[in-house]
């Protein structure tokens, strides 16, 4: 216990360590605000900001409350019919830009904004089936097809699942996932939670970047310092300074990773408050199988977070064990990190697979997917990975630094 | 002159011959090389006449749109181009059940003039095949014309400054009245390979370069350098000489075989065509060619930025560890940042100051410009310039701090 005191304490004294934790602590309270006041924030007609997001976001908590709780058909049409309203003749004016005619912005504000999300519910669903894809509104799409909201749902999802999918039991296994989504949906204003979610993938990647900051020198600056061979030579023995330096890592990694996320989190419940949680993630993109709720898709964000920032740790810490100095295994660590994100699009299809199994090459969005690999679904995949490779990265990385022979 | 480069020989083996060096530059060689095969490996499936799904494989596909767009190169977009795609279109049947795209009659007629399609349907407003199917040879002849009001009523309404409204203006007189189509694959494709391409090659100078000045720190050979003869100015010029030296070269390379590939692969045609066949309004009377050349400029700019920055940080930090972490959040940290269309035009043209951003073909190419003191420049004109002085500044205090570094 006390070697691993020694050894926590020896990371937290580092200056590197300290500014590059400042800056993470930094950049998430910049994001939580910056989510808050500019990306909910509410802009006329030009683009400009009208309102700050924090008058947005309870204003538009407000409007909900109309369409709040269970999604029925009754509510989907007096929406539908809002925006028919907007785009009656006598509230249509010609764009300046093009010509055409929309709605002027009495009519929007009076009609479109009071719908707030409700619009884009609509208008996410109709806009996949082909013959309506191309519009801008839902105004041609019939009252009928409005009324079977989930008649129209379940069968753009079957024909995206049959479409894609030519194995049979993979495609079972997406249409019985579909079956277990909860109906009628749950709504509230759901824009808030949507981009509190969009912005967490990056909060881990910082972190992870912390990890790799303070795992870099964990053993290599032991040689290169020249006190392995006094280190070596104490009455401890190697393996258990070993063990003690990883676990005084893995620590301060976990340490990192709840101060971080746990920091957003709370900014996240400050401004936007715990509703909207339980809408399903079908709201921000129809076609998804998951029967998962936003909250429950942030939640799987933070666990893959958490699996992939101890992956990092467990990883550098072995590439620090086996290298002379800290430079190449920070080297190695940041390509672990960077490079796979940078090469994330021009990776060709048929090695998919292994942008599942690397860690921060993808996130919560595979929920939508239906990627599936060896018939598992690669969300599943994507935790396994990061924790098979912890469990293979921390032996080793002890045996590196065991062996490892004093000059 | 020789003393200087005998120096600049020394100090090229140095950074060459490290293992770690030879790695960084293999690797980055190795994925600037493989990147291009990325988009063409694997199968994609289409319908055949009876309904029964085929494979194709990803190279083939790319080569029937290449020999689709070879084959209409050189027409000028008028009313017989776009009644002809029209007629094409015609043929696509469009149902509620099935993607149009997804039909035998697109693979078949429609998908040859597909890229036609994108652009009438843009300058029209159309919002979908129907209404390209409906379209008269009377709406097609009114297509230069629309295109062009389209032009002039976001010139008259956009909120930009009278100076840029000028210049936006000028550029739309200068542009020719009609356009011709051109296909240009090759050069979309180096233009998004390249933004990959520069980032993972602006993180290998910050690697190869991180050390230059503070591997003698740590080593003790500052206390030789710096006491010796031409240790406080040939020396660190030296230095500075090959890091840039080789910067350029390995952008150069690398620049040299993306575009190979790239025009290999997809053919080198399209270098004459206009710019206004990427996007509905580029204020730039440019080719695509020039443009292509004017983004290799920028990108290269860019990276000798990072050079420089990079040698700066190392005169002032002990040991290449922070250099490398900083200049890796440096690089990194501007693909997470995702501006909202709400800020100001001149907050995005400072941000295409970054050097990830301006190793981006939309970063040079950007449609507002930067106004200098009433004189409209042009991003394409601007980074370099831009880059070029923060370069010098960064090599001037880089000199100065390892000149007047005091060893401890």
């Amino acid at each position: 216990m006390a070697l691993f005191k020694w050894e926590l304490i020896k990371i937290v004294r580092r200056k590197s360590v300290k500014i590059a934790l400042m800056l993470a602590v930094f950049y998430v309270i910049f994001s939580v605000i910056y989510n808050a006041v500019v990306n909910l924030g509410f802009n006329d007609e030009t683009g400009r900001p009208k309102a700050n997001g924090i008058s947005e976001i309870a204003r538009q908590y407000e409007f909900a409350e109309k369409y709040k709780g269970d999604l029925t058909e009754d509510k989907l049409l007096s929406a539908y019919h809002d925006i028919l309203a907007a785009y009656l003749e006598e509230n249509l004016v010609e764009n300046e830009y093009d010509g055409s005619l929309t709605p002027s912005q009495e009519a929007w504000d009076k009609y479109i904004v009071p719908l707030g999300t409700m619009q884009y519910v609509l208008r996410n669903v109709y806009n996949l089936v082909p013959e309506y894809s191309y519009f801008n509104s839902i105004i041609d799409v019939p009252e009928e097809m409005i009324e079977d909201f989930y008649g129209v749902h379940k069968k753009i999802n079957e024909n995206f699942i049959n479409s894609k999918i030519s194995n049979e039991k993979d495609r079972d296994f997406f249409l019985k996932q579909y079956e277990k989504i909860h109906k009628p949906f749950q709504y509230d204003w759901y824009d808030g939670q949507a981009i509190y979610l969009e912005a967490l993938p990056p909060i881990p990647v910082i972190a992870a970047l912390v990890c790799a900051i303070f795992s870099a020198p964990l053993y290599a600056s032991e040689y290169s310092g020249k006190t392995d061979s006094v280190i070596m030579a104490a009455k401890y023995g190697k393996r258990k300074i070993a063990a003690a330096k990883l676990l005084a890592a893995l620590t301060f990694s976990a340490f990192t990773y709840v101060l971080c996320v746990g920091l957003y989190v709370v900014g996240q419940l400050i401004f936007v408050g715990t509703r909207a949680l339980d809408c399903p993630i079908q709201f921000i993109k129809p076609i998804a199988s998951a029967p998962f709720t936003i909250g429950q898709a942030e939640f799987y964000q933070i666990v893959l977070g958490f699996v992939c920032c101890m992956a990092i740790t467990a990883f550098t810490s072995l590439i620090s064990s086996y290298v002379k100095s800290s430079f190449p295994a920070i080297i190695v660590s940041l390509s672990a990190i960077f490079i796979p994100i940078l090469l994330n699009g021009s990776i060709p299809e048929m090695f998919d697979f292994i942008t599942a199994v690397i860690p921060f090459m993808r996130d919560y969005t595979e929920l939508f997917g239906i990627n599936i690999y060896f018939h598992i679904w690669s969300p599943y995949i994507m935790i396994i990975s990061p924790i098979i490779i912890f469990m293979i990265c921390m032996p080793f990385a002890v045996m590196g630094f065991e062996r490892h022979q004093a000059k | 002159m020789n003393l200087f480069f005998n120096l600049a020989g020394y100090e090229f083996k140095k950074v060459i011959c490290k293992k770690s060096s030879v790695i960084v530059l293999t690797l980055v060689i190795l994925i600037s090389a493989f990147s291009v095969f990325g988009t063409i490996i694997g199968d994609c499936y289409y319908l055949d006449e009876n309904g029964n799904e085929v494979a194709v494989s990803r190279y083939e596909d790319e080569m029937t749109d290449r020999r689709y767009g070879e084959e209409l190169s050189g027409r000028v977009i008028d009313a017989d181009l776009i009644m002809e795609a029209v007629e094409a279109y015609k043929k696509v049947p469009i149902s509620e059940n099935t993607w149009y795209t997804d039909t035998v009659e697109y693979q078949q007629y429609a998908r040859k003039y597909s890229e036609i399609y994108g652009i009438v349907r843009r300058a029209l407003g159309l919002k979908n095949p129907e209404e390209f199917q409906k379209l008269t040879r009377e709406q097609a002849k009114q297509f230069d014309e629309i295109r062009r009001a389209n032009w002039q009523s976001v010139i008259d309404n956009y909120k930009i400054s009278e100076n840029m409204r000028a210049y936006w203006q000028k550029c739309l007189d200068e542009s020719p009245e009609t356009l011709t189509y051109e296909y240009s694959g090759g050069y979309s494709r180096f233009a998004a390979i390249m933004y990959t391409t520069a980032i993972i090659a602006g993180a290998a100078l910050a690697i190869l370069f991180s050390g230059i000045f503070s591997q003698e720190y740590t080593s003790g050979a500052a206390s030789l350098i710096l006491s010796s003869k031409h240790g406080k100015g040939l020396v660190i010029g030296a230095k500075l000489f090959v890091a840039f030296v080789i910067s350029a070269v390995l952008i150069i390379l690398l620049t040299v075989i993306s575009y190979a590939e790239t025009m290999i692969v997809w053919g080198s045609g399209g270098a004459d065509g206009s710019l206004l066949m990427l996007g509905d309004i580029f204020p730039y009377n440019i080719t695509i060619g020039q443009s292509a050349l004017l983004y290799s400029v920028c990108m290269l700019a860019a990276c000798l930025l990072v050079t420089a920055i990079t040698a700066l940080l190392s005169a002032v930090f002990k040991t290449p560890f922070s250099t490398v972490v900083i200049m890796a959040i440096f690089l990194i940290a501007p693909m997470f940042i995702v501006l909202p269309d709400s800020m100001p035009i001149w907050v995005f043209l400072l941000e295409n100051l970054l050097p990830t951003n301006m190793m981006a073909f939309w970063g040079a190419m950007y449609e507002f410009q930067y106004d200098i003191f009433g004189l409209m420049i042009p991003p394409y004109v601007f980074i370099p310039v831009f880059a070029a002085a923060v370069s010098c500044i960064c090599v001037f205090f880089a000199y100065r701090i390892f000149r007047k570094h005091q060893i401890g």
